[in-house]
């Protein structure tokens, strides 16, 4: 697998299609953190639990001043659906075609199977990637620990900058 | 960076626990009671437990998946309303063996069938004097690391296997075994 982007460069920028077809470009959350969350595959039991959790914590994502955006190869359709069934808010984006391209970017397209790997990007207002975390095993989804936990580490650490 | 798959919050007197409060092994749940793999893990966990009264304890905790399961939360207010009045597992187990029937009536049925005072039982759930705890319960599955309903950790640490008797009791006896080593 291509190796995942390193911490405190500029993330990878990209624009996709959500659920709706609107584009959505990363450059359009400028000042506000970015969880990117790749995972496998639209309707699969461990992404229905994964994106449930996030979907129940979401308020208190974005009272840390960040929009959470899932990424899989899923077409638009697909998104459209899922996201009405399972009452998902925030956007699901199609990368689809070219396909994986996005999750290339980022390391963590499993080329053997044609899908993304379960992983977590953390990204600050300036657009630098800060974190990340990877799953060893695409079938285990990460405990909501770890938005929280990285979130906290970006917000008191632009505190600490505007102390200085 | 922390380990993501350690239990962080203390197991306290006031967390619901099956069998011997002093057992060496604990089983910590995360569940919802809407959700259908937390009803197929209740009976292997309770099986585990029962099976090993000395050794292994089981503590639940509520993780209310609303946007999935809208009637996960009440049937979880519903479950400590019995808890305070000592039955808290009777209901735990009437509402897996019900599921997903949690209209007000339904739960009635339920919290009369297993003998709770009844006037009581009306008007806590009328006053959600139970949700504070139920919340509670869900911050600290947030802490902790949930990634799915059923949950689990063993002594601490978040078991991601099976949900199976043979393959909870291997993660049991490994543990076990590398605090002895």
């Amino acid at each position: 697998m291509a190796q995942t982007p390193q911490p405190n460069t500029p993330a990878p920028e990209f624009t996709l299609p959500d659920g709706n077809k609107k584009q959505v470009n990363l450059k359009d959350f400028r000042g506000k953190n970015v969880v990117l969350a790749f995972y496998p595959a639209d309707w699969s039991p461990v992404c229905t639990n994964e994106l449930a959790i996030i979907q129940e914590t979401i308020e208190d994502i974005r009272g840390q001043n960040a929009e959470i955006l899932a990424i899989s190869v899923d077409n638009v359709w697909s998104h459209k659906a899922w996201a009405q069934q399972q009452h998902i808010s925030f956007p699901l984006l199609s990368d689809f075609w070219p396909h994986g391209e996005v999750a290339r970017k980022y390391g963590v397209f499993l080329e053997e199977h044609g899908i993304s790997n379960r992983a977590l990007f953390f990204i600050d207002g300036s657009g630098a990637l800060r974190s990340s975390w990877v799953a060893e095993n695409p079938a285990v989804a990460p405990g909501i620990n770890i938005i929280f936990d990285a979130l906290e580490e970006i917000q008191g650490a632009s505190k600490e900058v505007r102390r200085a | 960076m922390r380990d993501d798959r350690m239990q962080r919050t203390p197991i306290t007197d006031a967390d619901w626990c099956m069998i011997d409060p002093n057992a060496p092994v604990t089983l910590l749940e995360y569940g919802d009671f809407e959700c259908p793999y937390c009803a197929m893990a209740a009976p292997v966990l309770e099986g585990i437990v029962d099976e090993n009264p000395d050794a292994i304890r089981l503590i639940y905790r509520h993780f209310p998946v609303t946007t999935v399961h809208p009637r996960s939360l009440i049937a979880a207010e519903a479950a400590e309303a019995a808890g305070a009045q000592g039955k808290f597992w009777e209901m735990h187990n009437a509402l897996f063996a019900n599921q997903p029937n949690f209209e007000i009536d339904s739960l009635r049925v339920m919290a009369n069938g297993i003998g709770l005072e009844m006037r009581r039982f009306d008007r806590e759930m009328e006053a959600h004097v139970h949700l504070p705890e139920v919340r509670q319960d869900f911050r600290r599955g947030v802490t902790d690391g949930v990634n799915g309903t059923p949950t689990i950790f063993i002594n601490r640490v978040r078991y991601d296997g099976p949900r199976e008797r043979g393959a909870i009791l291997s993660a049991i006896a490994a543990l076990a075994g590398a605090r002895e080593v």
